[in-house]
């Protein structure tokens, strides 16, 4: 069985760690044993509690010559049998897009954190934002269906980096969690506990690496060196690996299985969050750091008598639909705060017919709860 | 040493001491000698040139490689749309396998028994 | 012909992609020969390429791990298989625009770490799969799709800007002349540490129609005249050495 529990790196007990901190850790203690970085704000942290600990654990750092070189070097890596990871920000997600797109079509297990910051472009390094969110997305030309997680707290960049290397192994998938320089930068206490669960990629000798007899099936993984003449390609392949870059049914075999693979399982991916929504008549639909302001909102609006409840979305890709058309069945209006220009919003659009409305905020600072308060009380008159 | 090799010399060599034109000849023989010996060798050698028609594209650059002109084109357009290569005087082979090594098709494949 | 070589290869990718007399085809034929002099293990070899007609030499036609990457990238993922796996034998094989043009970067890098990596170039002087386009590395004066009135900037020196890198196995050879070729490439794979082989191989549909080479042979013939020695030219005046390629280790 691919699924086992082993111990913790970290003595079980309470921590006090910054998000970036707290990220690499869960990296470390899900098998993360490669890490290829260059620096940024505000994920530069990452990648130097990396170099501090990997060489503990025998894990291999390199700080490569760009973030092209970091993501390229973590494919590598990853095919020669690591669990690999890099973190970055906007603008090195940006430069790191092809390569996106070259573990999608190859699919290799990878997790990219992207601390979001102030953008587009260079922006506001030092300030959080959420701007990333499609990005992650649709960056990549074609359809690849990757999986995002959004933190909203030190302990969740821990345990959302070990879903989201499980994840990467179970779905050979690029993997992302969409943390922000708030969530990021922040100290808070961390529970470590005895055992971690976690999730090794699928081997079997003699099968191919690169297509399945189901439509929507994951193929086993080998390694460089175990004998397998990999023919790992970024062009459209058989089975096998062989380029067959003019064979439409090919083309459309793989295309297909490599969003049904995701998509058709996604029960096993979708994490949702609901505070009050049982009798709830006012939706909010938030995530990351800017869920926390919401949730001190929503309790300050009930105070005041109004049935407002909120829908918390940890996992973003696949996009909770579900979750989202439930929410607009029971709720009249739906607010989205974001700290962005309504990038959720937009796609929760599309799942529900109930009236949406953005609340976005771009200055580079997070929304604090009387914001949202007042925001959701003016739109209510 | 061969009179002939002594007269030739003494006739045409510029160097006009006698003992150096001895020597001379007696150095060109030896070289002669070898060479003979290397002709003999590489006559003892059998070889047999395969062409895979299948992979070969006609390229042509063994034909034109060739320092013995062993290989040529077949004279008629083949169904691939060119002239295939063809071996035309296998006893000129020497072995030295220039056209194996320079096929970029890998098509063919000089056999040498010794 | 070595009887390893048809068990090192996937036949079935036979007849290969590229154009008759393709000068990558030669290298193809080098370096099966020169890993199978060495008698390496071909299982436990990983070949990584970029994109582009130098990066099909090994993939799909070599029976070992392949890793056929991005444009200008082959470096960069080799470093991370490397790195991970000491033990594999990594080789990369990519072209000149490849590894010098958009991926100058990692190649510098790589040589600058001197990581325990063999980097073949195969130097066609032109971007060929997307139709003849100038390159890095293509002479002055030379007619391109994009360089109608002649190339007007001037190539790099690929084992000058390596050496000065900071790689620590420098050469150049000719597809032109196989014997020293293999040599060469043998003396590249036994070396520990970051060994680069510019290897000339023209193209003769995209470089060699445009610039009045007629035939495959034409580029060879012109090959094995205008190349020298490195020994050789030592002695040599720069108007003597002018159009001259100068091949050894440096």
């Amino acid at each position: 069985m691919p699924w086992k529990k082993t111990k913790s790196l970290l003595e079980p007990g309470w921590y006090f760690m910054q998000g970036d901190e707290a990220c690499a850790e869960g990296a470390l203690a899900a098998g993360c044993r490669f890490y290829a970085g260059y620096p940024i704000t505000p994920a530069s942290e990452i990648m130097i509690r990396m170099v501090h600990r990997l060489p503990e654990v025998n894990g291999v750092f390199i700080q490569m010559e760009d973030e092209i070189g970091s993501i390229s070097s973590v494919i590598g890596a990853s095919w020669a049998g690591a669990k690999a990871m890099t973190a970055t920000s906007g603008p090195g997600i940006s430069l790191m897009t092809e390569s996106i797109g070259y573990a999608g079509i190859t699919e290799t297990p990878c997790v990219i954190v992207d601390v979001q910051r102030a953008g587009p472009s260079t922006g506001q390094a030092t300030r959080p934002a959420q701007g990333d969110i499609m990005q992650v997305k649709w960056g990549c030309h074609g359809d690849v269906e990757i999986i995002a997680f959004a933190p909203w707290s030190v302990q969740e960049m821990y345990d959302l980096t070990i879903k989201a290397f499980n994840c990467a192994e179970r779905f050979r998938v690029p993997t992302f969690i969409l943390a922000d320089e708030a969530v990021g930068h922040l100290r808070e206490t961390l529970l470590i506990k005895e055992e971690v669960e976690i999730f090794d990629r699928y081997k079997a000798p003699g099968l191919p690496p690169f297509g399945t007899d189901e439509p929507n099936g994951v193929p086993p993984m080998p390694a460089f060196g175990e004998g397998a003449n990999l023919l790992v390609t970024g062009s459209t392949h058989d089975p096998w690996g062989f380029r067959k870059t003019a064979d439409p049914q090919i083309q459309a075999r793989l295309t297909e299985r490599l969003v049904r693979k995701v998509k058709d399982f996604r029960a096993e991916i979708l994490l949702t969050e609901g505070h009050f929504l049982t009798d709830a008549e006012i939706g909010v639909i938030a995530y990351g750091f800017t869920a926390r302001a919401a949730l001190a909102a929503i309790k300050k609006l009930r105070q005041q008598g109004i049935k407002v409840g909120l829908l918390r979305l940890i996992s973003i890709w696949p996009f909770a639909e579900e979750a989202v058309a439930g929410l607009g069945q029971n709720c009249r209006v739906i607010f989205v705060p974001e700290m962005n220009r309504g990038q959720i919003a937009g796609e929760a659009k599309k799942f529900t017919s109930t009236p949406i409305i953005p609340l976005p905020k771009t200055n580079g600072e997070v929304f604090e709860p009387a914001e949202i308060v007042e925001a959701i009380r003016r739109n209510l008159t | 040493m061969t009179i002939k090799l002594l007269i030739a010399h003494i006739i045409f060599s510029e160097e006009k001491n006698l003992w150096e034109i001895f020597l001379n000849c007696l150095w060109v023989q030896s070289k002669m000698e070898g060479e003979n010996l290397l002709v003999e060798k590489e006559k003892k050698k059998q070889v047999k040139i395969h062409i895979n028609p299948k992979w070969c594209k006609g390229c042509y650059i063994c034909v034109e490689i060739c320092p013995q002109k062993v290989l040529g084109k077949a004279g008629e357009i083949s169904e691939k749309g060119f002239q295939q290569v063809v071996v035309v005087y296998p006893e000129k082979c020497t072995g030295c396998l220039q056209c194996e090594m320079l096929c970029p098709d890998l098509a063919i494949n000089v056999e040498i028994k010794k | 012909m070595n009887p390893k070589i048809m068990e090192m290869i996937n036949t079935q990718a036979f007849p290969t992609p590229f154009c008759p007399g393709c000068g990558h085809g030669i290298l193809m034929n080098a370096i099966l020969r020169a890993v199978a002099e060495m008698e390496y293990d071909l299982q436990k070899m990983l070949f990584v390429s970029g994109i582009g007609c130098a990066a099909w030499i090994p993939s799909p036609h070599f029976k070992a791990d392949t890793l056929h990457t991005l444009h200008g990238r082959a470096i960069a993922y080799a470093t991370g298989a490397k790195l991970y796996n000491p033990n594999l034998k990594v080789v990369v094989v990519s072209g000149d625009g490849d590894l010098s043009s958009i991926g100058g970067n990692h190649l510098i890098h790589g040589a600058r770490r001197n990581i325990d990596l063999t980097v073949i170039c195969a130097n066609n002087s032109i971007y060929g799969m997307t139709g003849g386009q100038v390159a890095s590395t293509t002479p002055l004066g030379s007619l391109t799709t994009t360089t109608p009135q002649g190339n007007k900037e001037p190539p790099f020196d690929l084992c000058r800007l390596v050496k000065a890198a900071g790689a620590t196995f420098v050469a150049r050879q000719s597809v032109a002349t196989p014997v020293p070729l293999v040599r060469t490439l043998k003396k590249a794979l036994a070396h520990v540490g970051f060994a680069f082989v510019e290897v000339i191989s023209p193209c003769p549909t995209q470089y060699g129609r445009r610039n009045a080479f007629r035939s495959p042979y034409e580029l060879i013939k012109y090959l094995r005249e205008n190349s020298l020695s490195a020994e050789k030219a030592q002695g040599l005046s720069p108007e003597q050495l002018q159009g001259k390629i100068l091949l050894g280790e440096f």
